[in-house]
């Protein structure tokens, strides 16, 4: 079941140097309890699309396009109580709609959404000579025109749909996102020093969300964030609750940002380099605890990092993202043993292997693109050893490997290299050793 | 560690300090080309050179100075700071009668600066870069560069000789009388608007500073309403450099009194100390200065407690 699905997500950051496209058409579910990993070098807008899911995106960034869809039956219906006009039931609709009206309609809009609203979100399909028995609600809706045919209001943001329905997180209103924020779905950030406000408590830090959310008393809120100090692995809960975040280790630090994302029991932690600031010990200590309060809480987890080790801790699917856009997609131990993508490989390479006597660092010769003036075609291609004249042309899309085909399902692999479209005249030509130690250890 | 062990540190720590500027306080005023003789004597055209000799032991003045130090230390501090002479009352007696006055004005001026500041800072903060934000600015450009005693003669000259509602002459009710508090605010707006003015610009650019810290984003991340993630996550770590700023703008009110008591003919110290120096009264100045130095001591205590109260981290400094 699918809990959260990004799709075709766009943001874009208007800075005096010019635009930069931080997150470039992302699409990927979330299945209940999954967890779900995004890797990348830093700069490749993994933060970035992290803080999108909680729209926490600050001027002079915007999310230009895209939708991002909460699947949670149980926030959808307290939502219909509380914004009753918001609500747009697609049964409904289907079973009222004329479609051959529906169909006249869009002919008359004469033109794309984007050209209509004038909001670039809509730059998808052009629904205006679709005949009647090809249109879906989920299309009309989905191109932008639902609120110029008449069929919803601009400002609806719940939507039933049957045992399917969900929120529409980029169209709620800042209300309403408040009460998902922290509530439904937790941020764990990188570094607790700085994401820790120094001149109040942890524990005031962890209880004034769970009062807040869960409509806790004072003292029940004090009781439940000593529970939660405990259950994150700090010793003598009780008597550090009132403690200063500058009196906390850098790894108990970690400890208390991770409490106070799992305090309202989230159905979704997204967790943004969890452990980056820790030394390696501790690290181990951290995604192990992780895992175990994901699977004790059945909570979802979107793990965002820069390192495949962790993601081969933790996770069970990943997206691998350069420079903005995805370039493979796959279940973590067929990313390991068979990398489709050049970047992966070179990724992987990167990993220093313990236990082979050379542990080499190899590294991606070059860097990230500014994300300003991304290279045209594949963005890879000034750092691809496997790149040809076809790269700096062609923009190279999410296939299935073994077809070509767009990989639009969630279970299929996807890469976008050209190499699986029949692009390239010479193909690429890596091995691949299977000596992870980090995916040995997850199989036994 | 606990906030009540770094106060009883910090109180702890003033008494030295409070020695250190009654010593400078003492040196530097004996510094001064005045001679107390000549202030007794005057111009006296009988007295004889004995005179002087004889007037000089009994005052103890051909002593070292040290030992005059510590004469004049061990006496003030059992409330003896000599006599003024062309008065013919007690330094003391002097301070006790008019140090309400000022420290009234100061205390009036110090309310007015934080209401005027911390509500249009923070306002300024939140509308960075637009209209208000600019008016704000621009108002705060303005009291930072208006000399106090010329914006007192202006309030003075607009209210009282234009418009007739504030008279010139210092009202007979007690301090505390709404009348005289009435009074006072042209005073209090005068000696608070500079230090209204440093105050927003503190106020606003820690704020904004602040906006932009990730515990910010954290706070958002949890789902805090904008307005606590104002009003109680970056406000408590905004007032933190507003307070060290205050501490330092202490001084600057206590010197503008003299000018403002001067302008608006308020009986308080600053008018004393101006007489005091003109009829080099060396007993008035010394004692006038040691209660602003301390005045000056106590505000800083009162600061460090509160950046303490303010930021847990300080507590373990001291
Ligand atoms: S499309 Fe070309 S440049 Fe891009 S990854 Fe494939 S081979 Fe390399």
């Amino acid at each position: 079941m699918t809990l959260l699905e990004v799709s075709n997500l766009t943001v874009k950051f208007y800075t005096p140097d010019g635009v930069v496209r931080a997150v470039d058409d992302l699409s990927y579910q979330i299945e209940r309890g999954e967890k779900f990993g995004v890797v990348g070098e830093s700069g490749a807008g993994k933060s970035v699309s992290a803080l999108s899911l909680l729209r926490l995106i600050e001027d002079p960034g915007r999310i230009e396009s895209g939708a991002i869809r909460f699947y949670e039956d149980d926030a959808v219906q307290t939502f219909e109580e509380d914004f009753p006009k918001k609500v747009v039931d697609l049964e409904e609709l289907r079973n009222e709609t004329d479609w051959e009206t529906l169909a006249e309609s869009l002919d008359e809009e004469g033109a794309s959404a984007e050209e209509i609203t004038g909001d670039s979100r809509y730059a998808g399909d052009d629904l205006t000579d679709v005949p009647a028995d090809e249109l879906s609600i989920q299309r009309v809706l989905e191109g932008g025109y639902g609120s110029d045919v008449g069929l919803i209001d601009e400002q609806d943001f719940i939507v039933k749909n049957g045992d399917r329905s969900y929120i529409e997180l980029l169209r709620a209103p800042e209300k309403a996102i408040q009460r998902i924020r922290g509530n439904r779905i937790a941020m764990i950030f990188q570094d607790a020093q700085t994401a820790l406000n120094p001149v109040y408590s942890v524990g005031e830090q962890i209880s004034e969300a769970i009062r807040h959310h869960l409509d806790y008393s004072d003292k029940e809120a004090k009781e439940r964030t000593i529970e939660l100090l405990d259950q994150v692995g700090i010793p003598d809960a009780e008597a550090r609750y009132g403690d200063y975040p500058h009196e906390f280790s850098g790894g108990m630090q970690q400890r208390v940002i991770i409490a106070m994302a799992l305090s309202c029991d989230p159905d979704l932690l997204v967790a943004d380099e969890p452990t980056t600031a820790l030394d390696v010990m501790t690290e181990a200590k951290i995604l192990g605890e992780l895992e175990t309060l994901s699977d004790e809480f059945d909570t979802s987890i979107t793990l965002i990092t820069h390192d495949l080790g962790v993601i081969a801790e933790l996770v069970d699917r990943v997206v691998v993202m350069y420079a903005g856009r995805p370039v493979e997609k796959a279940p973590v131990e067929e990313l390991f043993y068979d990398p489709k993508h050049p970047y992966t490989v070179g990724l992987m390479a990167s990993i220093p292997r313990i236990g082979t006597g050379a542990d080499r660092l190899k590294t991606i010769p070059g860097t990230m693109p500014d994300l300003i003036e991304v290279p045209s075609g594949c963005s890879f291609h000034p750092r691809c050893p496997y790149a040809e004249e076809a790269c700096t042309r062609k923009d190279p899309m999410l296939v299935e490997p073994e077809t070509g085909e767009p990989a639009e399902a969630e279970d299929k692999r996807g890469v976008s290299c050209l190499e699986y479209t029949g692009d390239l005249t010479q193909g690429l030509s890596f091995d691949v050793s299977v000596d992870n130690p980090a995916v040995g250890e997850q199989n036994e | 560690m606990s906030l009540r062990r770094f106060i009883i540190r910090r109180v702890l720590v003033s008494i030295p300090i409070l020695l250190g500027v009654s010593m400078i306080t003492f040196f530097l005023v004996n510094l001064a080309p005045i001679d107390v003789v000549d202030v007794i004597i005057g111009i006296n055209p009988d007295a004889t050179q004995a005179d002087y000799a004889r007037l000089r032991n009994e005052l103890g003045i051909d002593r070292p100075i040290y030992i005059r130090y510590w004469d004049w230390l061990t006496s003030a501090l059992q409330g003896d700071f000599g006599p003024v002479y062309s008065r013919g009352l007690d330094a003391g007696e002097l301070i006790a009668a008019r140090w309400k006055e000022t420290v009234l004005l100061g205390l009036y001026g110090w309310v007015i600066a934080l209401l005027i500041a911390i509500p249009i800072g923070i306002y300024s903060a939140l509308k960075k870069g637009q209209l208000g934000d600019d008016v704000g600015r621009f108002a705060a450009l303005t009291g930072i560069s208006i000399p106090n005693f010329w914006l007192g003669l202006i309030l003075l000259g607009f209210f009282s000789s234009q418009l007739g509602i504030f008279s010139a002459s210092t009202p007979q009710t007690p301090l505390l009388h709404t009348k005289t508090l009435a009074w006072l605010l042209l005073p209090g707006i005068t000696i608070g608007s500079a230090a209204a003015a440093n105050l927003m610009r503190i106020m606003r650019t820690s704020m904004i500073e602040e906006m932009n810290k990730e515990y910010v984003t954290a706070a958002r991340a949890k789902g805090l309403p904008e307005r606590t993630v104002m009003l109680k996550h970056v406000l408590r770590n905004s007032l933190i450099s507003v307070v060290t700023v205050a501490a330092f703008l202490t001084s600057g009110i206590v010197a503008g009194s003299v000018v403002v008591e001067q302008v608006f003919g308020w009986p308080g110290l600053g008018r004393a100390f101006v007489t005091a120096a003109t009829r080099q009264e060396i007993n008035l100045i010394l004692a006038i200065t040691l209660f602003t130095g301390t005045a000056i001591v106590l505000m800083n205590l009162v600061a460090d407690i509160l950046y303490a109260v303010l930021d847990p981290r300080i507590r373990d400094e001291y």
